[in-house]
């Protein structure tokens, strides 16, 4: 089963031009940090993407900027292909 | 509520230039009234427009400048393997409020009310589910 690191819509973007999503829909929050590389989105059809930021958003809570990098299946053939994953 | 940011200093004022019969609104995968709801719900909790929860769910729309192939192959779209599109005025007849937010072609739907029901009627409007020509897939 195909677990996000964070759940968001791809479409959705601000005044930033970057996917945002709310921080505390992460299951675990620890893993969204600026810079990560992540799986985001939904479990049918997750995107792989950069953390850009985490911001103070409303009523306290956070909000987190994802530029889209692609899918993990980009990921996985430069991973194998670099001889990092089996083949 | 009050602290929800205001959506109005987002706007763009290119509303005119929407051409209701030729634009087409365009939503990626997940088309589902679950995903529909999670995004408007996501927006609302955090902008307001005219100083109530702001209800949309966030598509793009052919504009000038915007063909329907730059879209799908775009950063974020790319990504979607299906997608579904609507005449701008179909959904504008039905009562579905087109604000244009943020940088183009990014619109916002309006999601009023913000019910299941009102999900699937956009998710009828939108009708038939294509596979997206530019959908980045994995290399054979």
């Amino acid at each position: 089963m195909i677990t996000v690191t964070l759940p968001a819509d791809v479409q959705q973007i601000d005044q930033t031009d970057f996917v945002w999503a709310f921080l505390d829909a992460a299951p675990e929050p620890g893993r969204v940090t600026p810079g990560a590389l992540i799986v985001a989105g939904d479990a049918e059809e997750p995107f792989l993407a950069r953390v850009v930021d985490i911001v103070a958003g409303p009523n306290g809570r956070s909000i987190v900027h994802l530029d889209v990098v692609g899918v993990p299946d980009q990921a996985i053939d430069e991973l194998r292909h670099a001889h990092l994953l089996p083949q | 509520m009050s602290d929800l940011e205001s959506i109005e200093p987002h706007l763009r004022d290119d509303v005119s230039g929407l051409d209701l019969d030729a634009d087409l609104v365009v939503r990626g995968w997940p088309l589902t009234v679950e995903g529909l709801l999670s995004n408007a719900g996501a927006t609302r909790e955090r902008f307001s427009f005219d100083g109530l929860p702001f209800a949309a769910i966030s598509a793009e729309i052919t504009v000038p400048g915007w063909p329907l192939d730059e879209i799908l192959a775009g950063p974020r779209l790319r990504t979607r393997s299906r997608y579904a599109t609507a005449a701008a005025g179909r959904l504008a007849d039905d009562g579905f409020g087109l604000l244009p937010t943020f940088s183009a072609p990014h619109y916002s739907v309006v999601l009023d009310p913000y019910t299941s029901e009102r999900a699937q009627r956009l998710l009828d409007l939108l009708g038939e589910v294509r596979a997206n020509p530019h959908h980045v897939r994995r290399r054979p």
